[in-house]
């Protein structure tokens, strides 16, 4: 039976989307920043103008408000009360079930420990920490006592240990209550792990890929383009400076990472924070580098650029309409910049999985 | 401290001390056993009873009419809003007085006094003549206020809370008023002393009758006139004190708010 069903939705971001999904399935939705994911759900929340049908349970939701839909919605910003406390926060989500005051409080504290977050029920949103806010966005969701879930980005605000956690938590909830979910990232290893169908989301347009086990990203298929990479540079000569920065020496290059006050074996740079030009870029004065541009492959709307310094590689991308801009090919020498807030390390063992150098970080 | 600083201070110190110079110049005319008396008399207790009473009504209107106008307009657009916007600050910046005339002939005997006199409602030169003159100056802070306040919540809130199951007329009592509150109630207290303080508007409009119209600025005036020094200065005590209970109170609050702010960039 299905519980969600679009037709032909379209909106200004939204070309035509179909979509069915079935009672008590996980479905994932992956794609790029822009590409519309967050739409699609404010659509199916009703919180977005539209043209075509949205169906929640066999009903049409044309002319059904949001807060007759019954959908439990966890927004990237999550949007936690910050006038109530936790415990407020969940009461309030339950203003439309029939229960008394006592049994509300009651739920609240059920669900606070089904979150694992059952000793925070006085607390405040602003003393939570990032996690804890997801996990209490996300009890506030059930609350509601949802018929669908919609989460949008759940991990995109938290660390990559807590990411870890979190994503067990929403497999053993999944499995636990059986709700239809819909839950939008843009990482394909969260897509894979949480989805039991997934779908590719770009410019507007929904691209289904059945069961996960088939998805895209396997190594057959090759990664989406879209799913942004990581540079990941092995350090060496680590030196403290006192002054918030370890100067480190990554690729040949002495770089310089904020001091985090840990131990660290690599440091990793989203191929999309690389900055390059033909001329030295404006910015910071450390952090320089210089390469040559080794390879070019580019999409509609991105290129991403193999750049060769000291001979280790470095993938940057960057929108198409820019790389036109600078005119750059193969064989040109560029100057590049990494920016401090840019860089994140990590204690890695390096593996190679589909093709790209993936990591397993220390999780202790 | 530079010397800089220093010659800054100067025109500081000079103006507090004229502030203070004119609390002691007020507090320092009568003996306290005069004081006592002039404070406990008759009039002076009806002009503070006055005063409190028809503020607090004028405080109440200038609310039910400021909150649900200062919300709208913070929520939509629509053409000749900033217009409106504009027209809605003349009574900030009108003279009292100019205000007072204007709402004599827009109530008097003409216009909308006429048909409000066939209904029994007569404002002018009556007690409700007060409280109509309060209001007109009151609201528009509280509107000014409160739009503030309401643009500064994020809609996302709204949102959530539609989700969630909240019909608009709960989000609007749950979510929005109390995440808007505290600015609103700053707004409210400035709106309040403007309000117990008003004088211009309220003498044209409700006249200045002993034990009928008199607010404690009209009993200021009509003491110094008939040369009841002793009861126009315990008024003007009173009020003064009012007006500072209320700034304290203002205080308080914005530093209340300033500690919740920090706790929650924390």
């Amino acid at each position: 039976m299905s519980e969600i069903q679009l037709t032909a939705v379209s909106t200004p971001f939204l070309r035509s989307v179909d979509l069915t999904v079935h009672h008590g399935e996980s479905f994932v939705i992956v794609g790029p920043s822009g590409a519309g994911k967050t739409t699609l759900l404010r659509v199916i929340a009703g919180l977005a103008p539209h043209t075509g049908q949205v169906w929640l349970g066999g009903r049409s939701m044309e002319g059904v408000p949001p807060y007759l839909r019954r959908v439990g919605y966890v927004s990237q910003d999550l949007h936690l009360f910050p006038h109530l406390t936790f415990e407020g926060n969940l009461v309030l989500a339950m203003e439309r079930l029939p229960l008394t005051k006592g049994e509300k409080r009651a739920k609240a504290r059920e669900l606070a420990g089904l979150v694992g977050i059952g000793g925070l029920l006085g607390r405040r949103p602003s003393t939570l920490s990032g996690g804890e806010k997801q996990r209490a966005a996300i009890a506030r969701a059930l609350a509601s006592a949802p018929c669908v879930l919609l989460l949008d980005e759940p991990f995109s605000k938290v660390d990559f240990r807590t990411a870890l956690r979190l994503r067990n938590e929403i497999k053993r909830l999944h499995k636990q209550l059986e709700l239809t979910t819909i839950l939008v990232t843009h990482d394909m290893a969260e897509a894979r792990e949480l989805g039991d169908r997934l779908a590719v989301m770009q410019l507007g347009s929904l691209q289904l890929h059945g069961a996960s086990g088939s998805s895209p990203g396997s190594r057959d298929r090759g990664g989406p383009w879209f799913l942004e990479r990581e540079n990941v540079l092995a350090c060496s000569g680590k030196r403290r400076l006192g002054n918030g920065l370890v100067e480190v020496v990554c690729a040949g290059l002495t770089l310089f990472v904020p001091d985090e006050g840990r131990d660290f074996s690599h440091i990793t740079v989203p191929s999309s924070k690389i900055r390059f030009d033909r001329i030295p870029p404006g910015g910071s004065p450390i952090n320089r580098f210089q390469g040559t541009i080794t390879a070019v492959a580019s999409t509609d709307v991105t290129v991403q650029v193999v750049i060769e310094v000291n001979r280790e590689s470095l993938v940057a991308e960057l929108a198409s309409d820019r790389w036109h801009e600078m005119g750059l090919a193969e064989g040109d020498l560029i100057h590049g910049l990494i920016r401090l807030q840019d860089m994140d390390s990590c204690r890695c063992e390096d593996a190679e999985i589909n093709g790209q150098t993936a990591l397993r970080r220390d999780l202790v | 401290m530079t010397r800089l600083d220093r010659s800054f201070s100067v025109p500081l110190l000079l103006f507090a001390f004229l502030v203070i110079g004119v609390l002691v110049a007020l507090a320092s005319q009568l003996s306290f056993g005069e004081l006592k008396a002039s404070v406990l008399s008759s009039e002076t207790v009806f002009a503070l009873r006055f005063s409190l009473t028809v503020s607090l009504a004028a405080l109440f209107f200038a609310l039910i009419i400021g909150i649900p106008s200062a919300y709208f307009l913070a929520r939509h657009d629509f053409p000749g809003k900033g217009l409106l916007d504009t027209l809605l600050d003349v009574p900030l910046v009108m003279p009292p007085l100019v205000a007072g005339v204007g709402l004599l002939f827009l109530f008097g005997r003409t216009m909308l006094g006429s048909p409000l006199a066939d209904l029994g409602i007569d404002l002018v030169l009556s007690p409700y003549g007060a409280v109509v003159a309060q209001t007109y100056v009151a609201t528009p802070i509280v509107m000014r206020n409160s739009k503030a306040a309401f643009e500064s919540v994020d809609r996302g809130y709204e949102a959530m809370a539609m989700t969630l199951g909240l019909t608009p007329l709960k989000i609007f009592f749950r979510v929005n008023l109390p995440l808007a509150g505290r600015t609103i109630v700053s707004g409210t207290i400035l709106a309040w002393a403007r309000a117990i303080g008003e004088f211009g508007a309220t003498l044209m409009v409700a006249g200045a009758t002993r034990f009928r119209t008199e607010t404690l600025p009209i009993a200021v005036y009509l003491n110094i006139s008939s040369g009841e020094v002793g009861i126009a200065l315990s008024c003007a005590l009173v009020l003064v004190v009012t007006a500072f209970v209320l700034l304290l109170l203002l205080r308080l609050l914005s530093r209340r708010r300033d500690a919740i702010d920090n706790g929650r960039a924390g």
